[in-house]
């Protein structure tokens, strides 16, 4: 006869007991999150880059800046101009609402949007500043997307949405997150880690240069990712109207391509990017295209393939100062 | 597989269910847990089992013919060969490249140009502890404290254990083989245990180290980083590494609880030590006493006067920090150790106050060891250590610090606790709705950090 494996020293009644008491415990602490999350600080789980950008960007929307040149567009808007050079440069008030290129054409014209109805004084001038990477992408990052729709409406923001069966938000870890930790400076990774240290200090940079930031990363132009293809996709040309649409009438409305490294553009690169300008001016009723500044650049003024580095920036800032000073 | 993703989860569900169905039948469970362990093993690389069953089947059949020979010499040969087998399998995978290259390195100073192999294969996630594991089933026969089974399942069982196969406790075989061969007994407390265990391991590895983690990369993954911030970013990474290992090894137990075994404790408050011996009686126990048991006893261990003591201790240390890994930071790591075993019972403390500069020095010692070991080269750990002197901060210091303050206040809490009462489970006695609510709290907690893909553990690369 084969011998027992074990001997059980208690009953299954006292496991499924304490089990349960665990259980409902759980189930407790989960229900008076939900219930008391009115009550606490307003949700802002900014723990990561993307959602810090995010968040600030949709705070800066929030304040009467009576800006009179509007920055809005991809992560290259964010990273490839100082604002607050751009400002001494041209004697005008400048302000960068440049986010993520994981968002879209909609969530730009939700920030614009969001930022003219907060001013008194409507600015000059909108440059709507995106990289041809952008103009490809077909769609945005869901959760990017959701997580910023929430955000600007205030609400609590759960991963996989506000699902009983999702256990984040079951258990009430977003509001943990969203609420009662959201005052917790995160750590940001890499030479963003190393150049900005924490979310917090990220934020700090973002609101003392105007809504600017710079990607302080180093790269070997062999090590360089990314494609050359360079079109505008059916998803933009659509979603071009919902920007125009937020657009004031008397603002100038200008168009403008971020630079490109010089190993990702071929020989007819200027004619490309002239007709990918134009067709992109058509779709938004653009006033305005931007078509003198730098196209393509050195590798080496690049921190990744989207973005220039720090010093590449200021560069870049002083061109396009020269073309908005007119 | 790691304990910290999702996969496990429904892995460990899986096998409970199983687990149940076998309860009747020894000889089922264990082929079980067999099975189990070796799919564990497989999900990372699967061809890696065949070393695994490779190291084991050597072993097993070394301990029989051990058994069967009684002449001496012949005894010797085989015990030779089981070292030969497991200690050649940690040579290729973890060694022949680091020695290559290192050869390399100093023939060319020598202005040799000379181009010597390397075999560029990865390593196998686990091989040191499952080796030293087997390794122990050997040499306790050889030296007759242990007698050899027959039952090839529970070996195999034994070594490829999936709670501890990839990084430890290294249990002896005089522990946890016989628990394979008999009948298990679940209690009520192993259960309470068991459960405790995974929850606080989880709690450890996910909402504190790598939360350290995070920390302390900001420090060490910068070239740049000086100042004040190498000294925060060295606590951070001896939390994170504590709170990595022994969250790991908190699971290992509370698994194995669960399923009725019992694993020897791996970790002891390593942090109130109070002299670098008191230390390595607290960390890494299963290592250090499989140092202690098959090296440096061996070697003489404490007999023939202070300077064979001091050779002895230098030389474990030594190996200790190579087996860590392949690289010389390590080999330095263990060195300093060693040293500081030596000198540290000659530093005169004053008797009043020897408990408290005791600690304090001795968290220094191990602290910048930490510093050595987490360096990612002896020129990194020249301008750590150079920068230790100089006093400058960057201008996120303050969230560094509040970081460092929250993680650190629920472990410090935990640990005060079982410090003053002198257990790991400080909570057992209280009643049932002041474990559950904490319990439940690190649950809650836990899910709010927890990444669904899991962060591997520090001790898997070694």
């Amino acid at each position: 006869m084969a011998r027992n494996s074990h001997t059980y020293d208690f009953d299954f009644k006292w496991f499924a007991s304490h089990l349960g008491l665990l259980l409902l415990l759980i189930a407790m602490i989960a229900g008076m999150l939900h219930m008391c999350a009115p009550f606490l600080p307003a949700p802002r789980a900014t723990w990561d880059m993307d959602r810090t950008i995010m968040a600030t960007k949709a705070d800066l929307a929030l304040k009467d800046e009576g800006a009179d040149i509007v920055l809005i567009g991809d992560s290259s808007c964010l990273m490839n101009i100082d604002a607050s050079q751009l400002g001494e440069l041209t004697g005008k008030k400048v302000v960068n609402l440049g986010t993520v290129s994981f968002l879209d054409m909609k969530i730009f014209s939700e920030i614009l949007d969001r930022y003219l109805r907060t001013q008194t004084k409507m600015p000059s001038e909108i440059v709507l500043m995106v990289h041809p990477d952008f103009l490809r992408r077909s769609s945005p990052s869901r959760s990017h997307v959701n997580w910023i729709h929430d955000y600007m409406a205030g609400k609590d923001h759960a991963t996989n949405g506000k699902s009983w069966t999702s256990a984040e938000y079951l258990f009430g870890v977003h509001v943990i997150k969203g609420r009662l930790l959201a005052w917790l400076p995160r750590p940001l990774s890499g030479a963003f880690g190393s150049y900005f240290g924490f979310t917090s200090n990220l934020e700090t940079y973002m609101r003392e240069h105007q809504g600017s930031a710079v990607d302080p990363r180093s790269i070997k132009a062999s090590d360089l990712r990314g494609s050359k293809e360079y079109r505008v996709s059916a998803a933009n040309l659509r979603n071009a109207e919902a920007f125009t649409n937020v657009m004031p009438e008397d603002v100038q409305l200008t168009v403008a391509l971020s630079p490109t490294p010089a190993s990702f553009a071929d020989a007819d690169l200027t004619t490309k990017f002239a007709s990918i300008l134009q067709e992109w001016k058509t779709a938004l009723s653009a006033d305005d295209i931007l078509d003198s500044l730098p196209l393509a650049l050195e590798d080496a003024q690049f921190a990744n393939k989207t973005h220039l580095t720090p010093e590449a920036s200021q560069a870049y800032t002083l061109e396009l100062s020269s073309l908005l000073k007119r | 597989m790691l304990f910290n993703s999702d996969t496990f989860l429904w892995f460990l569900l899986a096998f409970a269910l199983l687990y149940f169905v076998t309860r009747q039948n020894l000889s089922r469970r264990n082929w079980l847990i067999l099975v189990a362990s070796y799919y564990f093993y497989g999900c990372w690389d699967w061809r890696f089992l065949f070393l695994l069953l490779g190291s084991s089947l050597i072993d097993f059949y070394v301990g029989l013919a051990i058994r069967k020979n009684a002449e001496a010499k012949i005894q010797k040969r085989l015990v030779t060969l089981s070292l030969g087998a497991n200690l050649g399998a940690l040579g290729i995978f973890k060694y022949f490249d680091f020695f290559s290259e290192s050869l390399q390195t100093i023939l060319t100073t020598l202005g040799m140009e000379v181009s010597t192999p390397t075999l560029e294969v990865i390593l196998p996630v686990g091989i040191s502890f499952y080796t030293f594991q087997s390794l122990s089933y050997t040499l306790d026969i050889y030296r007759k404290k242990l007698e050899p089974t027959n039952n090839l399942t529970a070996f195999l069982a034994y070594i490829a254990f999936f709670p501890q196969l990839v990084a430890g406790p290294i249990e002896r075989a005089s522990n946890l083989l016989p628990q394979f061969l008999t009948t298990r007994k679940v209690t009520q407390q192993s259960m309470e245990m068991g459960i405790w265990l995974i929850i606080w391991g989880l709690f450890k590895k996910v909402v504190l180290a790598d939360n350290f983690g995070a920390l302390s990369d900001m420090v060490y993954e910068d070239q740049g980083a000086e100042g004040a911030i190498v000294y925060f970013g060295t606590i951070a990474f001896g939390f994170q590494i504590y709170c990595d290992f022994s969250g790991y090894s908190d699971v290992a137990r509370g698994l194995a609880y669960m399923m009725g075994f019992n694993l020897m404790v791996n970790f002891n408050l390593p942090y109130f030590a109070t002299s670098p011996s008191d230390f390595w009686r607290r960390w890494h126990i299963s290592l250090s006493t499989w140092f202690r048991d098959y090296l440096y006893i061996p070697l003489g261990g404490n007999r023939g006067g202070s300077s064979a003591m001091m050779r002895n201790l230098l030389i474990t240390m030594l190996l200790a920090g190579l087996w860590h890994g392949a690289g010389w930071n390590f080999v330095l790591w263990g060195l300093w150790h060693g040293m500081m075993l030596c000198l540290f019972p000659s530093i005169p403390l004053p008797r009043r106050m020897q408990p408290l500069l005791g600690w304090f020095l001795t968290m220094i010692i191990i602290f910048y060891g930490w510093l050595l070991f987490r360096a990612q080269s002896m020129d990194h750990i020249m301008a750590l250590t150079t920068s230790l002197f100089t006093w400058s901060f960057p201008l996120w210091i303050g969230s560094y610090i509040l970081n460092l303050a929250v993680f650190m206040t629920p472990l410090l809490a935990m640990q005060i606790w079982q410090h003053r009462t002198n257990t790991i489970f400080p909570m057992l006695p209280h009643n049932r709705m002041i474990k559950s609510a904490l319990m439940a709290i690190c649950v809650i907690m836990t899910t709010v950090f927890w990444n669904t893909k899991g962060t591997p553990f520090i001790y898997f690369q070694f």
